[in-house]
């Protein structure tokens, strides 16, 4: 199991495409080592924008080589932050299933 | 050369950024010419004033340079461009705040040059510091409505004097009235939009207005994989919902065109050309109060029940 503490960035609004790409490069780089859990810890993280989850998740479930959802878990997240990751991986999987 | 500035107000409450926009030539003169920007007669100007004015006068100084402010006769006005840093040739990145007579808590202008690795937050989460207790229904959806906005400049704008922001709070005003403004001199929203490929055949401002602030469109390619696809083009959307819903307003001005949507629907005005986009949110913060966190029920109500098992959460 591998954590990634988002809230090390030390910003509590994670708000830009740059920010996710950065953060995306840790993720990617725990599933090419071959991790079979990633935890991604928002705690200290009080709001993300959609653009945000967008290009760290969106991103990520799309161009991976394999189904990566299973493999994800989501620590310390605050309401604000639940509700963007739920409307990413709602829309996401709707489109998987073809009703988007 | 003499630009003269409205005679009474710069104002998105008062008499309106496109009126604004009609009286006064905010053209780029020819290079070498002397510039002097006239606010003698301003009385009243506030933040989409401001960003207008400042992402002019950047673009104007880069091939005029003998450039010159003339500053309001009327000592409220002259003291509020203090506060706003409006007269520092070259302000910082990160803000000041300073104090000011009134109730208001002024975000100063803040013009950004390049995206960095964490400008985005760390200019929302300075909004966020200086709002504050002042604004607890607000400042969260300002914050995301101010980082949203500056991502999609240094995503789509291609504006080559950056980001200009600035935003004020009324906490004792009707409502308790917050405003962010921030603008460009990119390409604008038509121009980004076609260079998609998806909306090549877009044919005006008001076009792309009205497209832009529908939902997953953008001008950003999704990622597509044998897994799913990702869905660019909630950022604007989500603003214009936000205003929507809590009897806001969101002011879109692009090219030739102003866009306001606000409770009651859409409403479009033409303006004199303004190459780039500004785009300022005015929120109420009474209604944002009632309305608790109107991000995450946006969201909720968009996507519906969720369902179960789907990503998995822990405290």
């Amino acid at each position: 199991m591998i954590t990634i503490r988002l809230g090390a960035t030390g910003h509590a609004f994670l708000s830009s495409r740059p920010m996710a790409k950065y953060l995306r490069e840790s993720i990617d780089t725990a599933l090419r080592a071959g991790a079979d859990e990633i935890v991604l810890d928002f705690s200290g993280v009080e709001a993300v924008t959609d653009s945000f989850t967008d290009e760290l998740l969106g991103a990520l479930i799309a161009t991976a080589d394999r189904d990566i959802l299973p493999l994800l878990r989501f620590k310390g997240c605050t309401e604000a932050v639940r509700s963007a990751i739920e409307a990413l991986l709602h829309e996401v999987t709707a489109r998987r299933a073809g009703a988007v | 050369m003499v630009i003269v500035c409205p005679p009474a107000q710069f104002s998105a409450y008062h008499v309106g950024v496109a009126n604004c926009f009609r009286q006064m030539d905010l053209t780029v003169p020819p290079p070498g010419e002397e510039v002097t920007l006239d606010m003698s007669d301003v009385t009243f100007i506030d933040p989409v004033g401001l960003v207008a004015l400042w992402a002019w006068k950047c673009r104007v100084q880069v091939t005029c340079p003998a450039f010159t402010l003339r500053l309001p006769t009327d000592p409220d006005a002259q003291q509020y461009l203090l506060v706003m840093n409006f007269h520092d040739p070259a302000p910082r990145p990160t803000g000041v705040q300073r104090a000011m007579t009134g109730d208001g808590v002024y975000f100063p202008i803040h013009h950004l040059l390049q995206p960095g690795l964490g400008v985005v937050e760390g200019l929302a989460a300075e909004l966020a510091t200086a709002f504050g207790d002042h604004g607890p229904g607000t400042t969260p959806a300002l914050a995301y409505c101010f980082g949203e906005a500056i991502d999609n400049v240094f995503q789509h704008a291609r504006s080559p004097i950056g980001a200009v922001a600035a935003a004020q709070l009324l906490p004792r005003s009707h409502g308790r009235w917050t405003q962010a403004s921030i603008a460009d001199r990119g390409v604008g929203v038509l121009e980004s939009l076609r260079g998609s490929g998806a909306h090549t055949a877009l044919g005006s401002d008001e076009e792309a207005l009205r497209l832009a602030i529908q939902r997953n469109i953008t001008s950003t390619n999704p990622y597509v994989g044998t897994y799913g696809r990702s869905r660019p083009g909630v950022g604007l959307y989500m603003i214009s919902e936000v205003c929507r819903r809590t009897g806001g307003e969101l002011l879109l001005l692009s090219g030739d065109t102003l866009l306001r949507v606000g409770r009651g629907g859409e409403i479009v005005e033409a303006v004199p050309p303004w190459p780039g986009t500004i785009l300022t949110v005015r929120l109420s913060g009474r209604a944002l109060d009632d309305a608790g966190d109107v991000i995450s029920e946006i969201r909720r109500s968009l996507r519906g029940p969720a369902p179960a098992g789907l990503g998995r959460f822990e405290d």
